[in-house]
């Protein structure tokens, strides 16, 4: 058996003429957080949904543990999943809808309401467990939804857009949430996304995907600075396209420059800066986002961490060569 | 705007306390056949005291509410799966299928009733069928016996079980059952914990408008049962226009309203309570 939790070999599904996923592979180990990014209609929620068991590859093989799930219908996947709206049913209360899954499966008594209270304990929810979904907070509901999911100790939590329908503060708070819990209980993660932020924030790996199929998987990290193609870089962050000279072999290219790493001063610094005003001022308050455009036309993008910039002023811009990355595609 | 707001209540006055004031006052009144119409007023109670003392009408209520209760359970067991049918069809073919729900108001009932009776008679086409198919050798007797009334009291409201509870299902979040079969529930338990509750509001709205106008039906006792017990309205018709005794008729009339009172008030608090 291999070291991996999840595989994933070369899944495909249509519906009708639409190719919704085509050809994916990965894998997820044990306690890892991984992250499917893409915008919609890239196929990440068709993914998501075969992995639950709500729609069946028409190729390819899902294995857990090394065991395939083809036949498992959702009910029998040691996999669970937290609803991007939460799906919480809204004739239980908190405590019916914690323990649902235990129902299911025949636990009762006091084994029941033990763990079904260790889950309420563990998203912090006691106290409220008498209440109806309606009578929540959106927080509240998360939480629920959270502990729903967690009360059977799945092998792999699915978590679909966990964070979009919670207002700034929240996010920040429930992402810490949702980590902590995943590192303790040292549970694995697959996220669905649209949301870069939450992608890169959360996930140790994520995987780019556009039109059914992957463009790039890898650290956060490492897909930021080096993205396979301009499309991962325009979608993962802030980037400047440049054109770039031909390579060897005769393919046009661009030179993917992320907006920090370009150095804006009011004195020409070096001999490799380049002179240019200001069009475009977006203060941020933890960064200015700077629209420059340079002698030469061209309009570059700017994050600087001095809030002082007016429209139309003259600036220099410089950078290293080292920030330029090539794409060729 | 005071003047628009007025005005239902203007209809509810008019249409509905008014003619239900008349009634209640005649159920006091004295039948008198020398006049026209045959009443004479005065304030007694003896037409109520014969509607608790003569074993013949409280044999009629107790058939009516029986007949009525099985009706509305069986139209509640054919109707259910009909409108879970229609509410997980997919969305184009819906509109088609609720409109052959909905057909057969296109013709008078009537019409439908008397057609039933052509379906159900002795050398009627149900017996002429189960001979030919050598499923029965003597014709059955179904038209005239209780089996008939069922089944057109089923046949006649089924569409009023159908169209509440579709109403609620076809609003349920799918997402729900997808919830519950990723938490360990098999299709069966997902239906008995998530949609039947859920779809609780339809069932008794469903229920109440089948059951409500059974327990009076006049026209299907009337054309499809037999002569044994009758139900309450064949009860209202005969005292009304074959005894012309208008009073007793009302105090019926009183009677039956007093008692379907009672099922609606209990709906209308369940709402509330659900609402809250």
């Amino acid at each position: 058996m291999s070291g991996a939790l999840l595989e994933v070999r070369s899944v495909a599904k249509s519906f009708g003429p639409v190719r919704a996923v085509a050809d994916v592979s990965f894998e997820v180990a044990r306690g890892e957080v991984f992250a499917l990014l893409g915008g919609s209609g890239c196929g990440k929620t068709t993914l998501l949904r075969m992995l639950a068991g709500f729609e069946r590859p028409d190729r390819g093989q899902i294995l857990l543990d090394g065991a395939d799930l083809a036949d498992s219908p959702p009910h029998r996947r040691p996999i669970n999943l937290m609803f991007q709206n939460h799906a919480l049913f809204p004739h239980l209360s908190v405590r019916d809808n914690v323990a649902y899954g235990l129902r299911r499966e025949g636990v009762a008594g006091a084994e029941l309401a033990r763990r079904t209270e260790e889950a309420l304990a563990l998203v912090r929810l006691e106290g409220l467990d008498a209440r109806k979904p309606a009578q929540l907070s959106g927080g509240q509901r998360q939480r629920v939804a959270l502990a729903r999911a967690l009360v059977k100790r799945p092998k792999l939590l699915l978590l679909d857009e966990p964070l979009s329908a919670l207002d700034a503060r929240l996010r920040e708070e429930t992402r810490a949430e949702l980590l902590r819990l995943q590192r303790e209980l040292g549970l694995a993660f697959l996220i669905v996304t649209h949301d870069q932020q939450e992608a890169m924030s959360m996930a140790d790996r994520l995987a780019v995907m556009h039109d059914g199929g992957f463009m790039q998987v890898g650290t956060p990290r490492d897909v930021y600075a080096r993205p396979a193609t301009r499309h991962v870089a325009i979608f993962l962050g802030n980037a400047n396209l440049l054109p770039a000279p031909a390579d060897a072999a005769g393919r046009p290219g661009w030179l993917v420059l992320r907006p920090e790493r370009i150095a804006i001063s009011r004195v020409a610094t070096g001999a490799g800066a380049v002179g240019a005003h200001i069009e475009d001022v977006a203060f941020e308050g933890d960064r200015t986002l700077l629209v420059a455009r340079t002698d030469a036309g061209v309009a570059l993008r700017i994050a600087s961490a001095e809030p002082g910039w007016a429209r139309g002023e003259p600036v220099f811009l410089a950078w290293d060569a080292a920030a330029l990355h090539r794409v060729s595609a | 705007m005071r003047r628009v707001l007025a005005l239902p209540g203007l209809w509810l006055a008019l249409f509905l306390a008014v003619p239900f004031g008349i009634v209640l006052a005649m159920s006091f009144a004295t039948a008198d056949a020398d006049r026209a119409p045959p009443v004479a007023f005065s304030l007694t109670l003896k037409n109520y005291a014969l509607l608790f003392s003569d074993p013949l009408y409280l044999a009629a209520w107790i058939a009516s509410l029986r007949i009525a209760a099985t009706s509305t359970l069986v139209a509640l067991l054919l109707g259910y799966p009909m409108a879970l049918a229609i509410a997980r069809a997919p969305r184009r073919r819906q509109p088609l299928l609720l409109a052959l729900v909905i057909l057969p108001f296109w013709t008078s009932f009537l019409i439908r009733v008397y057609a039933w009776m052509g379906l159900l008679a002795d050398n009627g086409i149900l017996n002429n069928l189960l001979k030919t198919l050598g499923l029965a050798s003597a014709p059955g007797t179904i038209l005239g016996t209780e089996w008939a009334v069922h089944l057109g009291i089923v046949y006649a409201y089924l569409p009023f079980m159908v169209l509440p509870i579709y109403a609620v299902l076809e609003r349920q979040d799918r997402a729900l059952l997808e919830a519950a079969a990723d938490l360990g529930a098999a299709p069966w338990a997902a239906f008995v914990t998530i949609t039947l509750p859920l779809s609780q509001p339809g069932i008794v709205a469903g229920c109440l408008l089948v059951f409500i106008p059974s327990v009076g039906e006049f026209v299907i006792p009337d054309l499809l049962g037999g002569t044994g017990t009758p139900m309450i309205g064949k009860v209202l018709w005969d005292e009304f226009f074959l005894n012309a005794d208008w009073p007793l008729a009302s105090a019926v009339a009183v009677c039956l309203l007093a008692l379907l009172a009672v099922p609606i008030a209990l709906f209308q608090r369940h709402h509330a309570e659900r609402l809250r």
